[in-house]
């Protein structure tokens, strides 16, 4: 990751009300891929994100 | 600015230096998969910790990293594999040396090498015994 580029990632409440969090992972932030889940680190908090699937696409 | 999106119905925090009454602000700075089931993971100011992901919250081993005299800081900012054996990792970042570790030993450091470098900020091992880092020299980009 440079500085010129960040992670974006939408958390989907459900299919139905279409609610979503997103988290934005900038120069400064850790992240590490797994075979299963994507391993980030936000400030002073360690996270894991499992995907739905192969869905990472560039706007 | 280029971004990617990755889509998820399950954000688990693993940990958290609020919880566990930390004295300062860490910063985690740099993560890497050493196994399907252990993460290491470095921190600003000096920290260095080891997590079993199957139990969050977990930190399995921590350790500091220690400040060379001619470094203002010690915080890691690259971890990578050093060979297929899991138990040996590398980091690099603001000091001037590759620090070797070997979990069969704790979270200690195990060897380095110095590259002359005032910080190192990036790495890959390149065949068994060669390793790629990137860095600062006397302020100018600079891969060693």
């Amino acid at each position: 990751m440079t500085g010129r580029e960040s992670f974006r990632i939408s958390q989907n409440a459900g299919s139905e009300n279409h609610t979503s969090a997103t988290t934005q992972l900038g120069y400064n932030d850790a992240i590490a891929i797994g075979n299963e889940s994507i391993y980030f680190g936000v400030g002073q908090s360690l996270q894991k994100l499992v995907p739905f699937g192969p869905r990472l696409h560039r706007l | 600015m280029p971004a990617q999106d990755v889509e998820s119905d399950k954000i688990l925090r693993l940990y958290d230096f609020n919880d566990d009454g930390s004295v300062g602000r860490s910063l985690i700075t740099t993560i890497w998969q050493l196994t399907p089931t252990t993460l290491v993971f470095g921190c600003y100011p000096a920290g260095i910790y080891i997590s079993d992901v199957r139990q969050p919250s977990t930190i399995v081993q921590r350790g500091v990293i220690p400040r060379p005299p001619s470094s203002d800081q010690a915080t890691p900012l690259c971890i990578r594999s050093r060979s297929v054996e899991a138990d040996n990792f590398i980091v690099c970042g603001r000091f001037p040396s590759v620090l070797s570790y070997d979990l069969r030993a704790g979270l200690s450091v195990c060897g380095s090498v110095y590259s002359g470098a005032e910080s190192l900020s990036s790495m890959t091992p390149v065949g068994r015994d060669r390793v790629i880092v990137g860095g600062s020299y006397r302020g100018n980009s600079a891969f060693l």
